[in-house]
């Protein structure tokens, strides 16, 4: 697809793909700044499940798509929904309240597990439609591409802050890995 | 192991995968996902409280 006309079917599934993931991430990133709800390591894991998903579309729309780019989605995929998996039934009892906020009357990590299971359907009918050049320049594309960019440098910031070079809390309340570098610099200087 | 390891292997490979260099993009996406296993091993050693 050149710069200036509009992408394939399979073009525009890989963008709407790709935003989809972005919006995931941005609104765990709202919840985690704006009601201060910091993530657990399971839910940090859960990030990294959307991001790895991500860099696969993010392969197909910089340097075309592939069957085998698709595989690794869903490979990926599978892993997220582990994790989340995982963490729903951590919190499956009945007089447990689960960890974390709701969004619509469901926790994050349920949200996750219907999410990752989402992009595993999506990209299987992404396989089913015929590959018509998914690879762009197009200034939509760059700008899904930088914005998947900087959540991805915005998460690696955050996990820095919240656990520090090391394994995070269980149940993380405070940015601990800045108050970790803060006592290294006045120790240090 | 450090917790922000697959974020950082990530972006390393969001970088190559800029500059179209994909089978290294996708070699470091599968080392983020392998050490995103090994935490996540880490992490669910706990036993649940449920019989299935």
């Amino acid at each position: 697809m050149s710069q200036f006309t509009l992408p394939s079917l399979s073009g525009l599934g890989n963008l709407l793909i790709l935003f989809i993931i972005n919006l995931v991430l941005t609104l765990a990133f709202l919840d985690q700044f704006y009601n201060h709800d910091l993530p657990c390591p399971l839910c940090i894991l859960q990030r990294v499940g959307f991001t790895l998903i991500g860099l696969m579309y993010l392969l197909n729309i910089r340097a075309g798509a592939q069957p085998a780019h698709y595989g690794f989605a869903v490979l990926f995929a599978v892993l997220g929904l582990s994790v989340s998996l995982r963490q729903v039934l951590l919190h499956v009892a009945p007089d447990d309240l689960g960890y974390g906020d709701t969004f619509f009357h469901l926790h994050f990590y349920t949200w996750a597990f219907v999410g990752f299971l989402g992009l595993m359907m999506s990209t299987a009918i992404l396989l089913i439609i015929p590959e018509r050049g998914t690879r762009s320049r197009h200034w939509l594309a760059q700008l899904m591409c930088l914005w998947f960019m900087l959540l991805l440098v915005g998460n690696l910031l955050s996990t820095l802050a919240i656990c520090g070079i090391g394994a995070c809390a269980d149940n993380p309340l405070h940015y601990d890995g800045i108050r970790q570098l803060r006592q290294w610099l006045s120790n240090s200087f | 192991m450090y917790m922000y390891l697959p974020f950082a292997i990530a972006l390393l490979s969001a970088l190559l995968i800029w500059y179209e260099k994909k089978r290294l993009g996708i070699a470091l996406a599968v080392i983020s996902a392998v050490v995103t296993v090994a935490w996540f091993l880490h992490h669910a050693a706990d036993k649940l409280n449920i019989s299935l």
